[in-house]
């Protein structure tokens, strides 16, 4: 043992580190040898050559690109009512706000060695610099652009290459905030919001048009300042509150999860409560489903009360479907309102649910306490957004598909992966149960699903569905096409997480029956946290084919970016023949998006990994 | 009340055709350790996934803490409470942390307060001599770490009766001690034992009793002492002769 302990207690110090530098590099990487050599030298001009004539293309004085500017409105909101602006700077503010607090909760972003930044500046400057470089032609409109870039491009080379200088071999070990550098980041980003000059195409008295330079996005740089400004501020209260508030993650989740529909709200209605409802109707509901709820909910949840519980539960659960199912297209005695019976349903439907989980979340009296607190915040919460969404609105709205351009894409993005995660879980479990008519239906429905096309879907949702609802409900265009694409989305995510399910070793289900726990404990706490981590990339590529699938919309004639970018921007008189121009913006901002979630995806994944063995 | 925690009457069961246990009559008395040893396919396995209902027999009596194993859903779930596994391959929750590991099943089935559960987490880690590990995730612990972990989330659950189903047979030699040592302070406090095992060593020194199961039989049954110093059936001895 002591020859052991000797020969380990003398440190081997690792060896030189092998000689490096660019030129090396470029030796070991792309001269390494005959063919490597020629494939470089024959390839960097076609690279080359490529990109100058893809910037060739953008700066040709041919292209319109005031069609972008003029119309970046129209691309964003569509015909939204100029008066109501308000509201979506709120939704925006909200979600700002929101992203402010998480990114602090969550600790996000850390700190960066300074040689890293030095490094970015460095490579940024010296694609600015290549840019300049490279884009053909030396007419005026691009002349005075491309010495900004020189001189930028030169700007930040020079100042990276002399910041990595001055700090020497420190650098690798100087960190600063990552966070400080988006701060600075964001502030010039306000910078150039108010300084860069965009060319914007107007029209004079007399029909005469004339090109002028306006700000970058010259009606809402004040907005969008606020928005910044809002979101660094929540960033800083939420590191000063982090430490106070111990379940800030927590209740940020839920807040998340309550912005969408909140979010939506503002956006598309304003509702003209009448109070008079709410106090007939809403208040006596809400009270007396909630008390009966309460008293079985807290009676079921008791593990004195076994079995019984279960059967109860079971009883609500086909009592309301078969009701549901009975009364669907019977008409409604004249005497009572139709919202009343519906209402109604609707929160016995929501009880039905949560007595079929009291078992497993009861337990002791703290516990069962708690599962009625859930219990009363959802039920209001499903009143409320049932009285919001009844009630008129009072927002004036061109037509029925007021909301269109970007703001449609995302409406239709974020509530179709909402909405279809949640059912496409769902089916998962029903495929991959063992009770034959539930797997029966499951399977059905997605291959039914998956076997016809996403139009053929959005049509029978824009046409039929109507058909099948009750006369008296009324779904807009919108939220005909949301639940077309849920419903088909759904089918292939159910795919998807049942993959994942059958990645979850048997031993998993063994250990998790081996403690006692029930079907729904082991799901929900073991089998499906496990088997959604294992599909993640399967469902990023499924939220990122959603996203771009929004664009069929445009065929039961909703105008959403790609439409307004494809008809509606190069069909303007001023804009003909600008339809490569803004065909190319959309482009570019579908893929900043879905850029952007597949990064956000890689470095979730990343961070998830850690749960791996 | 019998002394008797675990009664088994003629307990046979097949896959397909395979007889893999062929009428187990087996009484535990509380406190007592069992190691049950023999070559694999033997049965042995089986036999004690019977014992918490992981695998279903289909002749025959199980009786556990006086509740008989039947279909019925609130005897399986009331007997799985009281008796504890570890498994060959330690089946964590990845995705969890090693404290969570142990205090979900306490919070969720035995609806303990989650204060109550964690810190009676950090005793039993504690007990088998990892504290310290209590915030790293599965995966970043080695073999012997691991199944100690495993062995703290079944007593978590403060069963009466704990089965161990090859515990030391997917780890390094050099973490097998670790884990017997575990074991050997669990058998010491009077838990009720039912070890499948081939560590020889431990069977001498800890057990009450050693059976040898061979084709779905027990062949042999007797003290530790008579076991391995005087066997008197001629499988057991061959058995016997070829591993130590």
């Amino acid at each position: 043992m002591d020859e052991m302990t000797s020969v380990a207690a003398v440190p081997e110090s690792p060896p030189e580190p092998p000689p490096h530098g660019p030129v090396l590099w470029l030796k070991n990487n792309l001269f390494s040898g005959a063919l490597n050599t020629a494939l470089t030298l024959f390839l960097t001009p076609v690279l080359l050559l490529s990109i100058r004539g893809v910037l060739g293309w953008a700066v040709d004085p041919l292209r319109k690109w005031p069609a972008v500017t003029t119309n970046a409105r129209l691309l964003s909101v569509q015909a939204y009512p100029e008066a109501h602006f308000i509201r979506v700077w709120i939704a925006v503010g909200i979600v700002a706000t929101l992203s402010g607090l998480s990114a602090a909760a969550w600790g996000l972003g850390g700190r960066m060695t300074v040689r890293r930044i030095a490094k970015g500046m460095k490579v940024a400057g010296a694609i600015l610099l290549g840019v300049a470089l490279i884009t053909p032609g030396l007419f005026t409109d691009f002349g005075s652009f491309r010495l900004w870039l020189i001189v930028l491009g030169a700007g930040l080379l020079g100042g990276g290459l002399a910041w990595t200088a001055a700090l020497g071999m420190r650098a690798k070990d100087v960190r600063i905030p990552t966070m400080s550098v988006i701060g600075l980041l964001l502030l010039a980003l306000i910078g150039f919001l108010w300084i860069v000059q965009l060319p914007v195409s107007n029209v004079l008295v007399d029909g005469e048009r004339i090109i002028t330079y306006e700000p970058l996005a010259n009606s809402t740089k004040l907005p969008w300042t606020m928005i910044i400004v809002i979101l660094a501020a929540a960033y800083l209260i939420g590191t000063m509150i982090r430490s106070a508030v111990p379940n800030l993650q927590r209740i940020l989740s839920m807040l998340w999860f309550l912005s969408f529909p909140f979010t939506l709200m503002i956006v598309m209605r304003a509702p003209d409560i009448e109070w008079d409802k709410v106090v007939a109707i809403d208040l006596p509901i809400f009270l007396l489903v909630g008390v009966v709820g309460s008293v079985a909910f807290y009676w079921m949840g008791n593990p004195s009360t076994g079995e019984a519980g279960r059967i109860v539960a079971a009883l609500w659960v086909v009592g309301i479907v078969l009701w549901m199912w009975q009364s669907w297209r019977v008409d409604v005695p004249a005497a009572l309102d139709f919202t009343v019976v519906l209402l109604f349903k609707a929160a016995v439907f929501l009880g039905a649910l949560f007595a079929t989980a009291a078992p497993s979340f009861g337990g002791p009296r703290a516990a069962r306490l708690r599962y009625l607190g859930m219990w009363w915040s959802a039920l209001f919460l499903l009143v409320v957004a049932f009285r919001l969404g009844e009630a008129r609105s009072i927002l004036e709205l061109g037509g029925a598909s007021f909301v269109g351009g970007l703001a449609l894409t995302f409406t239709l993005a974020i509530a179709g992966i909402g909405l279809s995660f949640p059912l496409g879980i769902l089916l998962a479990l029903g495929r991959s149960s063992t009770m034959p008519i539930i797997r029966t239906i499951s399977t059905g429905y997605i291959e039914l699903v998956r076997s016809v096309p996403l139009i053929t879907w959005l049509f029978v949702g824009s046409n039929l569905l109507p058909l099948f609802l009750p006369a008296e409900v009324e779904l807009d265009q919108v939220v005909r096409a949301i639940a077309a694409i849920a419903l088909f989305s759904a089918a292939y995510l159910a795919e998807n997480v049942r993959g994942g399910l059958q990645s979850i070793p048997k031993g998993q289900y063994e250990a998790a029956d081996a403690v006692g726990m029930s079907t729904v404990q082991k799901i929900s706490l073991i089998t499906m946290p496990q088997a959604l981590r294992a599909v993640i990339p399967a469902l990023v590529g499924q939220v990122i084919a959603l996203f771009k699938d929004t664009s069929l919309v445009a065929i039961i004639g909703l105008f959403d970016l790609l439409y307004i970018a494809r008809s509606v921007i190069p069909g303007q008189s001023a804009n003909l023949g600008s339809i490569m121009v803004t065909t190319v913006t959309a482009a570019v901002v579908y893929w900043v998006f879905t850029f952007s979630f597949s990064r956000a995806s890689m470095r979730l994944e990343k961070r998830l990994g850690l749960g791996e063995r | 009340m019998s002394e008797e925690i675990i009664q088994c009457r003629g307990v046979k069961k097949w896959f397909g055709d395979f007889q893999a246990l062929k009428g187990i009559d087996l009484d535990v008395t509380k406190g007592e350790v069992v190691v049950i040893i023999g070559p694999s396919g033997s049965g042995k396995s089986t036999f004690i996934r019977c014992i918490n209902r992981l695998e279903v027999h289909q002749e025959g009596q199980i009786v556990v803490d006086g509740i008989e194993l039947t279909n019925d859903v609130r005897n399986i779930e009331a007997i799985r409470k009281d008796v504890g596994m570890v498994f060959q391959s330690f089946n964590l929750f990845p995705h969890l942390t090693v404290m969570d590991n142990i205090a979900l099943a306490p919070v969720w089935v035995k609806k303990k307060p989650k204060q109550e559960a964690i810190a009676f987490g950090r005793s039993l880690l504690e007990r088998v001599g990892i504290p310290e590990q209590a915030e790293k995730y599965p995966g970043q612990l080695s073999g012997g770490q691991q199944q100690r972990v495993a062995i703290a989330r079944a007593l978590a659950m403060e069963p009466k009766i704990m089965l161990f189903d090859e515990p030391t047979s997917a780890l390094d030699p050099e973490m097998v001690k670790e884990v017997l040592d575990a074991m050997k302070e669990l058998a010491k406090s009077g838990m009720t034992m039912l070890v499948v095992t081939h560590e020889m060593g431990f069977a001498r020194e800890v057990a009450d009793r050693v059976l040898f199961f061979d084709f779905g039989e027990i062949v042999e049954a007797g003290t530790p002492e008579h076991f391995f110093t005087n066997p008197q059936h001629d499988r057991t001895k061959l058995f016997l002769s070829q591993i130590l």
